[in-house]
C-alpha cells in the first residue's frame, strides 16, 4: 500500500466514524407495529452471556411466531457489558434512553445489577436480573425481579443436603474471590451456622488461577470430607480435575455453575460423581423443559449449554406480565398479558430434594444434581409480588423467592403449565 | 512442587519464544501470549476435539500452521514497521494481541473448553503425592524440545543462518545471507514454540481467550532469566513457576499473581539483565 | 508560532464542539456519553505525559485511575467528606503513587516497562479486590454522591457534563502551557534522545518522574469525576482492555499532541458507542484501527486537521498580504 492510499484510508475511517456517530445518535423511527422491547445486558464475551442470548432468542421467536403477547411482538437488543459496572451503566442508559426499551434483561453478574439498580428505579424500568447474589435481594428494589436461584437458597440447599442427607461432618469451601464466590461463601457459612456447624477450611482463589494445589492441600490438611466449590467455569473445571487427584476421597459439591456444559467440557471425567445445585438440567423430564431443549437443539445444533438459556427465555416471555402483576405499569408502556408459563425450572414438591443422575457434557459424565427445592417459611408475601426480600419460599424456577400464597395471588412467573394464564 | 516445575517448563518455553525474537530482531513480542492461546485453540479444539487426529499428525499440523502464522505476522506486523520507532511497534503488538483475542472469541465461541490431552487426568502416585502424568509429559517434552532445538541450531544450515542473523544482522547481510528470510523463519519458530506451549498447556488449563495472559508470565520469566541466552530463559521460567507455586502455598493463595509479578518487577528494577544475561543495550527507548 | 496558534485553535474548537452538542441534541444518552468523553479526555491527556511526552511505554495508568476513583469514593461515600475536599486528596494520593512508580521505572526501558506496567495493573487490582475491609472488595463502593457546588448538587447529567467539560478544558489548557514551557521542551528532548539531553545538562530522571507525577495529577481529577459520575465503582472496571482503549485513543488522535489527545478521546468514545451493536466483537475493528493508523499516519489523525487548517490559512486574503509585505 502506498502512503497516499493509507492516508486516504485513514481519512475514510474518520469520515465513517463521524457519519456513524451521527447515525447512531439519531433516534430510530418507531415501527408501525406494536413492539415490546427488551434490552439485554450481558457479558457477551463470556459463555453465559452467549447462553442468555440464545435462550432468549428462542423464546422470542416462539412468541412472535405465535402472534406475540397481547398483540405485541417482542424484540430484544443485546449489548455487551463486559461485566464492568461502568459499562453496564452506560449501556443501561443507552437502552433506556436511546432504544427506549420497556424492560431490561439484566446481567448475570450481580455487580452490574447492583450498579444499575438506581437507574432502574429512577426510570421505572423493569429489570429481570440474572445475578444471584444475596445483595441484590437486600436492595429491596421493587423494579428488580429475578429468575434465578439466589445464593442464599443455594447455600441452604447445599447445607441441608451435605449435613442432613450425606451426613458429612467436616465441610470446607474453596471460592473465587469475586462477588459470586464471596457471596456463596457467606451464604454457606450462614446456612451451616443454622445447623450449628462451621467450616473447617475456607480457601480463596483469584479468577483465572490455574493451579489450586495449595488450596486443595489445605483442605486436605483440615481433614474435610465434603468440599464446596463456588467459582466460575474454567477455574471450576480445573479445580475439580486437580481435586480428583489430590483429594479423591472428598465429596465435591458445587453451585449451579457446576452443572453447566462448559464446566463439564473442561473438567472431563473428573466431573463424574460430583454434586451440583441447579434449577435446570437438560434431562429434566418436565415436558416444558424438554420442549425448550428440543427447540434449542433445532435452532443451534447443540443442546443448551447452561441454565441461563432457559431462564432468560422465560424471562423474556414473562417480562410484560410481571410488570402488570407487580403494579409496575407506566402509562406509556405496553400492558401485556402473561404468557403461558413456559416453565423451565424444575418443579419439586415441597421440602424435597430430587436427585437424579444428570447425563451431560461431552463425555457423558454422570453427576448428581440437587434440583431446586421448595422451602416454605410460612411467611406470606403481602400481595406485592416478587419483592424478594427475606421471604423465601416457593419453588425455584421462576420469579423467586416468592411465597406460595403470593404466587397464587396471580403472579405470572410461577411455573404452572396446567393453568393457562389470562 | 512437580506441578511448579511443569508450570515453569511452560513459562520457559514461552520465554524461549520471546528470547528468539529478541535476539534476532531486538523485538519483544508482546503478543507471544496470543500465540500460545492460538496454539491451544488450534490443537485442542480443532485437531483433538473436532477432528480427532492422533498425536503425531496433530503435532505436525500444529507446527505447520503456527509456522505459517508466524510468518504472516512478520509480514504484516513487523516488516512495515521496521523503520518506525520502537514505541510504534510495541503499540502495534499490543493491538495485535487484542485483535487475536477478539478473533479467537469470534471464531470459537466464548465458552471455555477442555481437552483431554494424551494422558487425561491420570496420575502417578509416589509416596503420598499424586503427580499428573501430563506434568511429567510437559517436562519431558520440554527437555526433548531443547535437545531438538540445540541440534537444529548447531547442526543445520537453517539454524546457523538464523543464529548468524541473530548475532549480527548487518554482517550477516553483508555475507550474503538473506536476512529477511531468516527473520521470517525466526518469527515462525517463535510462533511454533508458542504453539507447542499452548498444546502442552491445553489439557491442564482450559482453552479460552483469557489464556493470553500467560504471555506476561513468560515475559517475566525472560526477565528473570535473561533474554539473550537460552538457558537463561528456561531457567527463568523454571524459577518463576516454582516461586509462584511455593508462594501460593506458603504465603497466600490469593495474592499469588501479585507475588509472581512483584518478583518480576523486583528483578526488573534491580537486575534487568536477568540472572544469566550480560549488561548490554537493552531494547528500549 | 503559527503552529502553536493552530494547535491552540484546534483544542478550543474541539471543546466548543463538545459544549455545543447539548444544544442540538437532546437525547439524555448523548449527554451521558459526553460526560464519559470529558473524563476520557482527561485520562488521555494524562497518558500523553508519560507516553507522548516522555516516551515511556508505560501501560498501567488504569491502575492509577483505580486508585484515584477508589480514594475519592472511599473518602466521599464512606467517610463522608465532600466532593471538593475529596478531589484534591485523590489528586495527592494518585500523584504520590505515580511518583513512587515513576522512580523505579527509570531503570527500566521499553518493552520491559510495558510488561511491568501490566504486572502493576494486576497487583493493584488484586489488592483492591481482596482488601475487603478497606475497599469493599468485590462488591465495590456503592452510592457515591454527585458533587455539589455550594448547596446545589449536580444530579443532572447535563450539569455534571459542564463541570467535567470545565475541568477537562482547564487541564487541556494546562497541558498546552506545559508543552510550551521549558519543561515541555525537556520532555520532547528526553523522548527523542535521552543521551543527548543528559549531555546538555538536563536531568532526564527529573523529567521522567515529572511526567509520571503530572499523569498522576490528571488521573486523580479524572478518578474523582468518574467515581461521582458513575455512582458505583468496583474492581472489574479497571481491566487491561480498558487501558488499551486509552492507548488507542492517544495513538489514533496523535501521540504527544494535546489536540491529538482531545481528538482521539472524542473520536474513540464516539466510535465505541457506534460500535456497540457489534457487541463483543467491537475490539476487532478498534485494534485494526490502531494498526492502520500506526502504519500510515503514526502521528495520529490530528495531523489531518492541522494540515487542513494550515492549508486553509493560505487562502485568507489578509495573510497573503502580510506575507507579501514581508517579501
Amino acid at each position: 500500500m502506498t502512503q497516499s492510499c493509507g492516508r486516504w484510508m485513514s481519512r475514510m475511517a474518520v469520515v465513517a466514524l463521524v457519519a456513524g456517530t451521527v447515525l447512531a445518535l439519531a433516534v430510530p423511527a418507531s415501527a408501525g407495529e406494536k413492539v415490546f422491547k427488551i434490552g439485554g445486558l450481558a457479558a457477551l464475551q463470556q459463555g453465559f452471556g452467549r447462553s442468555m442470548q440464545s435462550g432468549a432468542q428462542i423464546a422470542i421467536d416462539e412468541i412472535n411466531a405465535a402472534g406475540g403477547v397481547s398483540g405485541y411482538k417482542m424484540q430484544i437488543t443485546w449489548l455487551d457489558d463486559e461485566t464492568s459496572p461502568a459499562t453496564g451503566r452506560t449501556l443501561a442508559q443507552r437502552l433506556i434512553f436511546n432504544d427506549k426499551v420497556d424492560a431490561i434483561l439484566g446481567c448475570h453478574a450481580s455487580t452490574v445489577v447492583l450498579a444499575t439498580a438506581d437507574l432502574m428505579a429512577q426510570n421505572q424500568i423493569l429489570d429481570i436480573a440474572m445475578g444471584s447474589a444475596q445483595k441484590v435481594t437486600e436492595l429491596n428494589n421493587p423494579w428488580i425481579v429475578r429468575v434465578r436461584e439466589n445464593d442464599l437458597l443455594t447455600g441452604k440447599v447445599l447445607a441441608n443436603y451435605m449435613v442432613d442427607k450425606a451426613g458429612l461432618k467436616k465441610i470446607a469451601i474453596i471460592y473465587m474471590s469475586e462477588q459470586y464466590g464471596m457471596g456463596g461463601r457467606d451464604n454457606l457459612i450462614a446456612a451451616l451456622a443454622a445447623k450449628n456447624m462451621k467450616l473447617v477450611a475456607a480457601e480463596a482463589h483469584n479468577q483465572g488461577d490455574k493451579d489450586f494445589s495449595s488450596q486443595l492441600l489445605n483442605v486436605k490438611k483440615a481433614g474435610a470430607d465434603g468440599l464446596v466449590l463456588i467459582s466460575g467455569v474454567p477455574d471450576l473445571g480445573i479445580m475439580v480435575k486437580q481435586a480428583r487427584q489430590l483429594i479423591p476421597d472428598v465429596k465435591i459439591f458445587m453451585s449451579s455453575v457446576g452443572a453447566t456444559k462448559p464446566f463439564m467440557d473442561v473438567a472431563g471425567e473428573a466431573a463424574n460423581g460430583t454434586f451440583a445445585v441447579v434449577t435446570y438440567t437438560e434431562d429434566n423430564p418436565n415436558p416444558m423443559v424438554q420442549k425448550f431443549v428440543q427447540a434449542f437443539k433445532a435452532k443451534y445444533n447443540a443442546p443448551p449449554y447452561d441454565f441461563f438459556s432457559g431462564l432468560s427465555g422465560s424471562a423474556c416471555e414473562n417480562a410484560g406480565c410481571v410488570q402488570r402483576n407487580q403494579g409496575l405499569q407506566r402509562r406509556d408502556r405496553p400492558d401485556l398479558r402473561c404468557g403461558q408459563g413456559r416453565g423451565i425450572g424444575a418443579r419439586t414438591p415441597a421440602n424435597h430434594v430430587r436427585e437424579h443422575e444428570a447425563q451431560g457434557g461431552c463425555e457423558g459424565q454422570r453427576q448428581v444434581v440437587l434440583s431446586a427445592q421448595t422451602l416454605r417459611t410460612g411467611e406470606h408475601a403481602s400481595g406485592m409480588f416478587p419483592r424478594f426480600a427475606h421471604r423465601e419460599s416457593g419453588s425455584y424456577g421462576m420469579g423467586n423467592p416468592v411465597s406460595a400464597d403470593g404466587v397464587r395471588a396471580g403472579a405470572g412467573l410461577r411455573v404452572r403449565p396446567d393453568r393457562p394464564r389470562v | 512442587m512437580v506441578s511448579g516445575l511443569a508450570l515453569g517448563c511452560v513459562y520457559g518455553l514461552i520465554a524461549l519464544g520471546y528470547s528468539f525474537l529478541f535476539n534476532a530482531v531486538g523485538l519483544i513480542n508482546i503478543a507471544q501470549g496470543s500465540f500460545v492461546m492460538l496454539g491451544a485453540y488450534v490443537y485442542g479444539v480443532w485437531f483433538t476435539n473436532q477432528f480427532h487426529w492422533p498425536f503425531i499428525p496433530a503435532l505436525a499440523a500444529l507446527i505447520v500452521i503456527m509456522g505459517l502464522f508466524g510468518m504472516a505476522c512478520e509480514r504484516f506486523f513487523y516488516r512495515p514497521f521496521k523503520r518506525a520507532h520502537l514505541r510504534t511497534v510495541l503499540v502495534s503488538l499490543v493491538a495485535l494481541g487484542i485483535l487475536l483475542g477478539n478473533l479467537a472469541l469470534i471464531i470459537w465461541d466464548p465458552y471455555p473448553k477442555g481437552t483431554k490431552g494424551l494422558f487425561g487426568q491420570t496420575t502417578l502416585r509416589v509416596g503420598g503425592m499424586a503427580i499428573f502424568y501430563q506434568s511429567l509429559f510437559i517436562i519431558a517434552s520440554t527437555v526433548l524440545l531443547l535437545i531438538v532445538q540445540h541440534w537444529l541450531f548447531k547442526k543445520t544450515t537453517i539454524g546457523k543462518v538464523m543464529r548468524a542473523v541473530a548475532l549480527d544482522k548487518d554482517t550477516a547481510a553483508l555475507m550474503g545471507i538473506e536476512t529477511d528470510l531468516a527473520i521470517s523463519l525466526t518469527f515462525a519458530y517463535s510462533s511454533i514454540l508458542g504453539g507447542i506451549a499452548g498444546m502442552l498447556v491445553a489439557p491442564i488449563f482450559s482453552i479460552e481467550p483469557f489464556l493470553q495472559v500467560i504471555g506476561f508470565k513468560g515475559f517475566g520469566a525472560c526477565i528473570i532469566g535473561s533474554f539473550s541466552s537460552i538457558t537463561g530463559a528456561m531457567a527463568g521460567g523454571l524459577m518463576l513457576g516454582v516461586v509462584e507455586t511455593l508462594g501460593s502455598a506458603y504465603i497466600s493463595s490469593l495474592y499469588k499473581d501479585a507475588i509472581a509479578y512483584a518478583f518480576i518487577i523486583a528483578f526488573l528494577i534491580f537486575k534487568p539483565e536477568g540472572l544469566f544475561g550480560t549488561r548490554s543495550e537493552e531494547s528500549g527507548l | 508560532m503559527n503552529t502553536h496558534r493552530i494547535r491552540n485553535g484546534i483544542v478550543v474548537a474541539l471543546f466548543a464542539f463538545l459544549a455545543l452538542v447539548p444544544t442540538y441534541v437532546e437525547a439524555p444518552y448523548v449527554i451521558f456519553v459526553l460526560n464519559v468523553t470529558c473524563i476520557n479526555i482527561i485520562l488521555v491527556l494524562a497518558l500523553n505525559f508519560i507516553l507522548g511526552y516522555a516516551g515511556q511505554v508505560f501501560l498501567g495508568t488504569i491502575a492509577f485511575f483505580a486508585v484515584a476513583s477508589y480514594t475519592h469514593a472511599l473518602l466521599f461515600a464512606k467517610l463522608g467528606w465532600g466532593f471538593w475536599p475529596s478531589l484534591p486528596m485523590s489528586i495527592v494520593v494518585t500523584s504520590v503513587l505515580s511518583l513512587l512508580i515513576g522512580i523505579p521505572t527509570l531503570r527500566v526501558r521499553g518493552a520491559y516497562l510495558a510488561l511491568m506496567s501490566m504486572g502493576f495493573i494486576i497487583v493493584v487490582g488484586d489488592v483492591i479486590k481482596n482488601w475487603m475491609s478497606f475497599t469493599g472488595g468485590v462488591w465495590g463502593v456503592p452510592n457515591i454522591p454527585r458533587p455539589d457546588i455550594g448547596t446545589f448538587t449536580l444530579t443532572s447529567n447535563l450539569h455534571m457534563f459542564y463541570l467535567c467539560l470545565a475541568l477537562a478544558l482547564a487541564l487541556a489548557w494546562l497541558s498546552l502551557l506545559i508543552e510550551d514551557s521549558r519543561y515541555g521542551r525537556a520532555f520532547k528532548a528526553v523522548r527523542d534522545d535521552q543521551l543527548a539531553v543528559e549531555m546538555v545538562g538536563v536531568s532526564s530522571t527529573y523529567v521522567k518522574v515529572l511526567a509520571f507525577v503530572l499523569c498522576g495529577v490528571y488521573t486523580g481529577v479524572a478518578g474523582s469525576l468518574f467515581a461521582s459520575f458513575n455512582v458505583y465503582i468496583s474492581p472489574e472496571i479497571y481491566s487491561f482492555n480498558y487501558n488499551s482503549i486509552f492507548l488507542c485513543m492517544l495513538v489514533v488522535g496523535g501521540l504527544s499532541s494535546v489536540p491529538g489527545s482531545v481528538l482521539g478521546a472524542i473520536l474513540l468514545t464516539a466510535a465505541i458507542e457506534v460500535l456497540r451493536p457489534l457487541k463483543e466483537k467491537y475490539l476487532t475493528p478498534l485494534a485494526l484501527l490502531i494498526i492502520i493508523i500506526l502504519l500510515f499516519e503514526p502521528a495520529g489523525l490530528v495531523i489531518f486537521i492541522e494540515r487542513a487548517v494550515a492549508a486553509l490559512r493560505k487562502f485568507i486574503p489578509g495573510k497573503r498580504l502580510k506575507e507579501a509585505r514581508r517579501g
